[in-house]
């Protein structure tokens, strides 16, 4: 199985989350796909600090050309999980992790800007459904949000009227655990396991596994 | 569906030709109506608190307490003992 963290803009959580479901479902293989002009910014990094800092590492892999990310994709199976890091910036080999996913993680917050991409987003899913023949659905997570806001009637609404975006109403707020247990190499589960963080990070992680799960009982 | 089985030439030709541009030109949204709220003053403040009060500068209170007059104002109108709530 496939997971793909994507969203079209920079810096709205993907690493974050990809991170700490990569701690807590411990995945085959981790690809980083953010690396710009061959420098560590996303998953590498935060890796490496994890390796520095605590000992503990993930298998990931920094992946730059479309034919070894092909290989990857082609060598997956339902017994397996990958979990792929995309880069922010339109990049071709990001639509190729997209259209080849079982399952497309976007962290958006409800920001107009925000929307925008991810309207726009949408309409780059539907062109790479069309062309893979099969359907792409998008979960979207609230994130960076304020922790006293529980809607996300903008957010909401934007999903009903996209093709294939689907609203999880779940959040991951900026609570300051998060970027602190990024500092010390470890997930939120690790680093404060009886925070709020942890425990919306927990329903993600929740989310996530049932995705895969139902989407494994549809392939059948 | 396997993953052998994908048509990775159409996905790599889709991946390679879909620029966010065209996504956005061909996006049958209008944007638009995406807002859930629009937010609009109720008419009794905009009336006979926000312009005569806030606009005139007249008001110096919190917002808190400007809404919270705002209500008993209107409910004072509308004859109902604020009071007795």
């Amino acid at each position: 199985m496939i997971v793909t963290f994507a969203s079209s803009k920079g810096g709205t959580g993907k690493t974050t989350l990809a991170f700490n479901v990569a701690v807590a479902l411990n995945p085959t293989l981790c690809v980083d796909l953010d690396v710009g002009d061959n420098r560590d910014i996303g998953f590498t990094f935060v890796n490496g600090m994890r390796q520095q800092q605590t000992g503990k590492t993930l298998n990931v892999k920094q992946i730059t050309d479309r034919e070894s990310l092909v290989k990857i994709i082609k060598s997956d199976t339902d017994e397996q999980l990958i979990l792929i890091d995309s880069g922010g910036l339109d990049y071709s080999l990001n639509r190729v992790a997209v259209g080849c996913a079982d399952i497309v993680i976007y962290p958006s917050n409800d920001k107009a800007l925000e929307i925008n991409s991810l309207l726009d987003f949408d309409g780059i899913v539907t062109k790479m459904s069309d062309a893979a023949k099969r359907k792409i659905n998008v979960h979207v997570i609230a994130s960076r949000t304020n922790y006293a806001k529980k809607t996300w009637p903008d957010l909401q609404n934007a999903c009903n009227l996209s093709k294939n975006m689907i609203f999880s109403g779940l959040s991951l707020p900026m609570y300051v655990d998060l970027s602190d247990s990024f500092g010390d190499g470890k997930a939120i589960n690790e680093y404060a396991a009886n925070s709020h963080a942890n425990i919306h990070m927990q329903q993600i992680v929740n989310y996530i596994k049932q995705q895969l799960q139902q989407k494994g009982n549809n392939d059948e | 569906m396997s993953k052998k089985d994908l048509d990775f030439d159409a996905i790599n030709s889709a991946a390679e030709k879909t620029k966010i541009e065209s996504a956005n030109t061909d996006s049958e949204i209008d944007k638009a109506t995406i807002k859930a709220k629009n937010f609009k003053y109720p008419e009794f403040w905009e009336k006979e608190l926000f312009e005569k009060q806030v606009k005139d500068k007249t008001y110096s209170g919190t917002w808190q307490n400007f809404i919270k007059e705002a209500v008993r104002q209107k409910l004072l109108d509308s004859g109902i003992d604020i009071e007795n709530m």
